[in-house]
């Protein structure tokens, strides 16, 4: 029973996986057709997968709480906002007023915060580049990160000159090109894995799925 | 500050309080800063749930049932756009409890199937293909780029540098290497030299990454210390 | 007083007896003839050398008599002989070594003494053999006329005296030699009491038997009287009374004076090779199997006149015709005593062998005779027997055992001899299943306290590699029990880099905030314009407004600061063209993040929902769900957000904006608004082959530049048009001529951006000191 199910699962994957393939190449309605059924149906099961797992987040803090672990008042926290959002968010909607609401005054401004400690910490971690690594890289890293904050920021003495300019210059020239080099092997080398990741669960080499 | 409402003069003095909350971080890990995180967390997924139900499963699963009702169950449109996706989510619904889960294997294999095939598709024609081919732009002088507009010797410099950061860049990747007789190794000395070379490129790419992350996030620091400072006014404005 | 041990109990007898005096077992050996070829010879030198010499060893070791014990068994079997008939003539004697020492002088057959009525050889016969004649001619006399009449059969006479009764003889015992046994030949008469063996080819005098051959494998031609002996037959065999008289004579004689019951037999004149001999070469391993096989019963210690084995009753082994197996009355110790072999077994009687006492034939030339090893050994380890029965005139060492049968011996678990007391004398058990018991065996030391087993080594040969991975799984294990020393928990250091950045950020974004004014800037805007921006521009200023434009809100809420600054210099531009937008996002908070960006910047256009703008919505599914939104939007889309009035319940593709649109290239534009590199390269990916001649442009967050511009960079390029970061904004809205929120968060952010720059700069001098001091404290 258990070889069997394995290949039905495999079997699933490889067969919805070439259709969608197929797609890319080949212009046949009853290939899109298919294709769009299948892109239709796994839409549907990715809503239905992101409930399940809010469900498994509120099992696990739930567990926290009943056992009162350590610092299992945040999970009755986060318990509580979760089930009040979610039931606020069912009762109206979440294009509703209350939901905006509470999106613009908790939500936003929590996660804007967070985006703003970023910043410090993303200082932090630049001085201790330049402060402590003496490598190559570490070097070409702090160097080109300082000539692009040059560029882009103010200039309070000699502000519109020819140092500036010359700067700004750098400035693109670093960014738009020598950047854009390596951007682009970065990217060719992460479609590459992409590709081959993709074909072994094509080819049932790998099955995340389980089974 | 324009006129507030009451319900808006609450929640900016809530958004207010949150936001102090979350940079005393600064300070140091501290109970204002855990409350916070722990409420974003339960109200970021109970939207999402609601958003998930409201906009893609009620939609999607519910109305057509309801509008269409249980008479049209058996015709294939239905079957195909409702019952074999109710199935599907049935069946998933069964990976909840360990001792059923591998019933909710056949939605998630369609799952993974669909995702990798598109991940591929995508790869393979939106990536590898246009960048390869943008990769072999011509060396011919008097061309011109369209969107920057170079031409001549500055663009020829550029597709050089740019193509030799895409080869050494893509070859820093390759850890590939033939194991001598002495158990070590190494790759050759021409592919170390590329190697070095687009270690180059990626310490300048990222070094540009590392620059308009900071300035993107100076962004958002100066907008909250701004809100604050707002607020902090309204409030010594009276 | 010089003691010899009985081959048969192994019991301690004085040397001066020739019959053991608790088993009545023969303690010398008798010389048996080897053959019929051999009988009438006889030595004429009289007694060779080396039978002497062997006699003359025997003597020099005999031991003190032990405590004596009643004689009532010594003769038993002798007076057997004498009340008996005739031996079986078909029967062949036993060349059994413990036999034939248990076998006293009175023992000895009438053949033997009488075989050779030569008056010469009868002369040449040594003291103590005239001696047994002439007793047993005595005895003869006295006994009745038919036994000895009729055949003359002595051995046939002892067997039909003796019937069924089954009678112990074993080692240590003295054989019970059936009066019914005879050889064929009749018996002449002899000595009184013993009948006469008529057969005079094997019947010799004892200086007149020839000297021993080597056993054959088979057995030899035996004299009548042996072979009756060798293969008993079913009749029972009689006791024979106790007779001391001719223990007398021998005593008189001074051959082996055993004056006490107990006393050791003399060593028989019997080629009696040790039973227990290595040297027995001649007997195989097989024979002598076969013989252990037939020992079923081990003779208890305690002595029984009355019991006896019938020689008829032991299994017929063909090499064990020469070997006297024990009785069941005798105790293993006996039958194997814990002395050395040499100690206290008694000699085989093999047919055939070397034996010292052919030296009495007269017509063999000893001196040419080669001695078989093992009765040369014999005469060594003879000086080594204590207790052992030795013949003190013939001088008869006892046989070895071979090496292997030795080492078959339970050395360990038997002791040498064990004394059992009568049973009155016993004392009882007190403790144990057997409380209460006599003759309850006695926990041997060797068994009841443990030891160490003499046999095999508890010393483990081990190898370098095992020894040290002993060691170091011994370590390890001490390595476990060891306590480490409690660790001091790690000071926490302050923060202060952190504090001290945080502290010049908040205090520079601050101060330019605070001091700033909305209409001024304190830093200079940027003065050129981004070599983008104008493709960008252009290309939303080119849009044609007939037809709907798509943005896609694919960022975070957090990024929503900087959004508000870039994205809404679009939006704005959008609105001034009067260009209805559509939304759409692929996160879970971007209708939001929409709907509250349109708010914002339509407050000032008044823009009516539905009509100027439609959100679509969310889509589910990451990159399926953009393949599935390019493919066909309105099988993604099933709904809408914030959807207005007229509209509700219906989905948004009903508004008057999006009725004509049916595929993605039906917008005007897509612009992508995302933070993430992710979100652009799926777009870029998946949505550009169904754009067509729709640009797809790029709002992009500061950080995700580098990796999309790839897509920008090309001659095919898939990105139509990119807009980063806040100073592109700046200027974007300096192009558009309009204040938004980018420029009222320009001095702050350049403030924030000169403190980064001061700060990474003082890390690098500070990096670039260290470095230099760092070889000079070294």
């Amino acid at each position: 029973m258990k070889i069997g199910a394995y290949l039905i699962w495999a079997a699933t994957a490889i067969g919805v996986g070439v259709v969608v393939l197929l797609g890319y190449f080949l212009d046949s309605q009853l290939v899109l057709s298919l294709r769009l059924a299948l892109m239709r149906w796994a839409v549907l099961i990715a809503a239905a997968a992101l409930l399940l797992g809010l469900w498994n987040l509120l099992s696990v803090h739930w567990s926290k709480v009943s056992e009162q672990y350590p610092g299992w008042p945040y999970s009755a926290l986060l318990i509580l906002a979760f089930l009040v959002t979610l039931s606020l968010g069912l009762m109206f909607g979440p294009d509703n007023a209350v939901m905006v609401v509470i999106f613009d005054y908790i939500q936003l401004p929590i996660e804007t915060s967070l985006m703003a400690l970023l910043a410090v910490s993303l200082v932090v971690a630049g001085y201790r580049v330049v402060a402590s690594r003496r490598d190559v890289s570490s070097l070409v890293f702090a160097v080109t990160a300082f000539l692009i904050l040059i560029g882009t920021g103010p200039w309070l003495i000699g502000n519109g000159g020819s140092l500036q300019i010359l700067l700004g210059e750098i400035r693109n020239w670093l960014a738009q090109v020598w950047a854009a080099g390596g951007a682009r092997g970065i990217l060719l080398g992460v479609a590459l894995g992409s590709i081959a990741t993709g074909l072994r669960v094509l080819l049932a080499a790998d099955r995340p799925y389980g089974g | 500050m324009p006129n507030l409402t009451t319900i808006d003069f609450i929640g900016t003095i809530v958004a207010a309080l949150l936001t102090v909350m979350v940079l005393s971080y600064l300070i140091g890990d501290n109970l204002f800063f855990r409350l916070a995180t722990y409420l974003f967390i339960g109200v970021a997924a109970g939207y999402a749930g609601a958003i998930a139900w409201y906009h893609v499963l009620r939609p999607g699963l519910v109305e057509p049932l309801l509008e269409n009702g249980f008479s049209t169950l058996l015709e294939p449109a239905t079957i195909v756009t409702l019952i074999i996706p109710w199935v599907l989510i049935i069946l998933l619904l069964f990976r909840l409890s360990p001792a059923t889960a591998k019933v909710g294997t056949l939605p998630l294999a369609l799952l993974v199937g669909v995702g990798a095939a598109v991940v591929v598709g995508g790869a393979l024609t939106g990536t590898l293909i246009p960048q390869s081919f943008a990769a072999m732009e011509t060396l011919d002088p008097s061309a011109q780029a369209p969107l920057t507009g170079e031409k001549g010797f500055e663009r020829l410099v550029n597709v050089l540098i740019v193509l030799l950061g895409t080869i050494s860049t893509l070859l820093y990747f390759r850890f590939s290497a033939r194991r001598k007789p002495s158990g070590k190794a190494d790759r050759s000395k021409l592919l170390e030299g590329i190697a070095f070379v687009g270690q180059i490129f990626i310490a300048i790419t990222f070094g540009v990454m590392y620059a308009g992350a900071l300035i993107a996030t100076l962004v958002v620091l100066t907008e909250r210390i701004q809100f604050l400072w707002d607020v902090v006014s309204f409030f010594l404005k009276g | 007083m010089a003691e010899q041990r009985c081959p048969m109990c192994s019991k301690m007898n004085s040397d001066d007896v020739d019959v053991c005096v608790y088993c009545g077992a023969r303690l010398t050996p008798l010389v048996i003839s080897s053959g019929a070829e051999d009988s009438g010879k006889a030595d004429d030198s009289g007694t060779p050398d080396w039978l002497a010499r062997i006699r003359s060893d025997v003597e020099a070791n005999k031991e003190p008599e032990p405590e004596a014990q009643p004689e009532a068994g010594d003769d038993d079997w002798l007076g057997r002989l004498r009340t008996s008939g005739d031996l079986p003539p078909e029967e062949e004697p036993r060349a059994d070594a413990s036999k034939a020492t248990d076998s006293t002088a009175a023992d000895v057959p009438g053949w033997v003494d009488t075989r050779s009525p030569d008056e010469s050889v009868e002369q040449k016969a040594p003291e103590w053999l005239k001696r047994i004649r002439a007793r047993e001619r005595a005895e003869r006399v006295e006994e009745p006329q038919e036994e000895q009449s009729g055949s003359g059969d002595w051995l046939s006479s002892l067997r039909e005296k003796t019937g069924d009764t089954h009678e112990e003889t074993g080692m240590g015992e003295e054989p019970v030699i059936s009066s019914e046994f005879a050889p064929d030949d009749a018996v002449s008469e002899g000595e009184a009491g013993l009948p006469e063996i008529q057969d005079l080819a094997d019947v010799l005098p004892l200086d007149e038997i020839p000297p021993p051959e080597p056993p054959a494998d088979v057995e030899p031609a035996l004299p009548g009287g042996f072979e009756r002996i060798r293969k008993p037959t079913e009749e029972p065999v009689e006791k024979l009374p106790a007779d001391n008289d001719w223990l007398e004579a021998f005593k008189e004689a001074g051959i082996a004076a055993d004056d006490e019951p107990a006393s050791e037999p003399p060593v028989a004149d019997l080629p009696i090779p040790d039973i227990h001999a290595p040297e027995i070469e001649d007997v195989t391993d097989d024979e002598l199997f076969a013989a252990l096989e037939g020992f079923e019963d081990f003779p208890e210690q305690e002595k029984k006149e009355d019991e006896r084995v019938a020689f008829h009753e032991l299994e017929e082994v063909e090499w064990m015709g020469d070997v006297e197996l024990p009785t069941s009355d005798t105790a293993p110790e006996e039958a194997y005593p814990e002395e050395p072999i040499s100690q206290h077994t008694p000699p085989l009687i093999m047919d055939g062998d070397a034996s010292p006492g052919a030296a009495d034939s007269q017509e063999l030339d000893f001196d040419a005779i080669e001695l078989p090893e093992w009765l040369g050994e014999l005469q060594e380890t003879g000086d080594k027997i204590s207790g052992e029965a030795k013949q003190p005139d013939e001088g008869i060492t006892p046989a070895t055992l071979p090496a292997w049968l030795e080492a078959m011996r339970p050395i360990d678990t038997f002791r040498s001899s064990v004394e059992i007391e009568p049973v009155d004398d016993q004392a009882v058990e007190a403790a144990g299943p057997l409380a209460g018991l006599r003759g309850v065996l006695m926990a041997e030391p060797v068994v009841a306290i443990p030891h160490q087993a003499s046999i095999g080594s508890g010393r483990l040969d081990i190898s370098e590699r095992q020894f040290a991975q002993a060691e170091l799984l011994h370590r390890m294990v001490d390595d476990e029990e060891r306590e480490l020393p409690l660790e001091s928990l790690p000071q926490r250091r302050l923060p202060l880099v952190r504090w001290v950045i945080s502290l010049l950020l908040l205090l520079a974004i601050g101060i330019s905030i605070v001091t700033g004014t909305p209409d001024t800037n304190t830093f200079p805007l940027p003065a050129r314009v981004p070599r983008d921006l104008g493709p960008f521009f252009t290309l939303v200023d080119e849009l044609p407004a007939e037809r709907p434009a798509l943005l896609v809100f694919d960022f975070a809420p957090g990024y929503t600061a900087e959004f508000d600054a870039v994205a809404s210099v679009v939006l704005e531009h959008l609105m001034r063209r009067n260009i209805a937008i559509a939304t759409v996002s692929t996160q879970v908070n971007g209708p939001l993040l929409a709907a509250r960006a349109i708010e914002r910047s339509g407050a000032q256009h008044d823009l009516v929902n539905g009509v100027d703008y439609i959100h679509l919505g969310y889509l589910s599914g990451g990159p399926t769900a953009v393949q599935l939104f390019a493919a066909a939007p309105r099988e993604a889309i099933l709904q809408g957000f914030f959807l207005p009035d007229e509209l509700e319940g219906q989905t948004a593709w009903v508004s008057p904006i999006l009725q004509d649109v049916e595929r993605l290239s039906d917008f005007s534009m897509v612009a992508v608004i995302t933070a993430g590199t992710d979100s652009a390269r799926v777009w870029a990916e998946q949505a550009h082959t169904f754009m067509g001649d729709t640009p797809l442009l790029m709002i992009l967050s500061a950080g995700a530049e580098p990796l999309v511009r790839p897509y920008y960079e090309s001659l095919s390029p898939q990105v139509d048009g990119i807009l980063t970061g806040l100073p592109q904004a700046v200027a974007y809205e300096q192009m558009n001529g309009l204040a938004g929120d980018a420029l009222a968060r320009w001095d702050g952010f350049n403030a924030g951006m000169l403190v980064v720059e001061a700060v990474l700069l003082t890390g690098a001098m500070y990096g670039v000191i260290r470095w230099l001091l760092k070889p000079r404290r070294s």
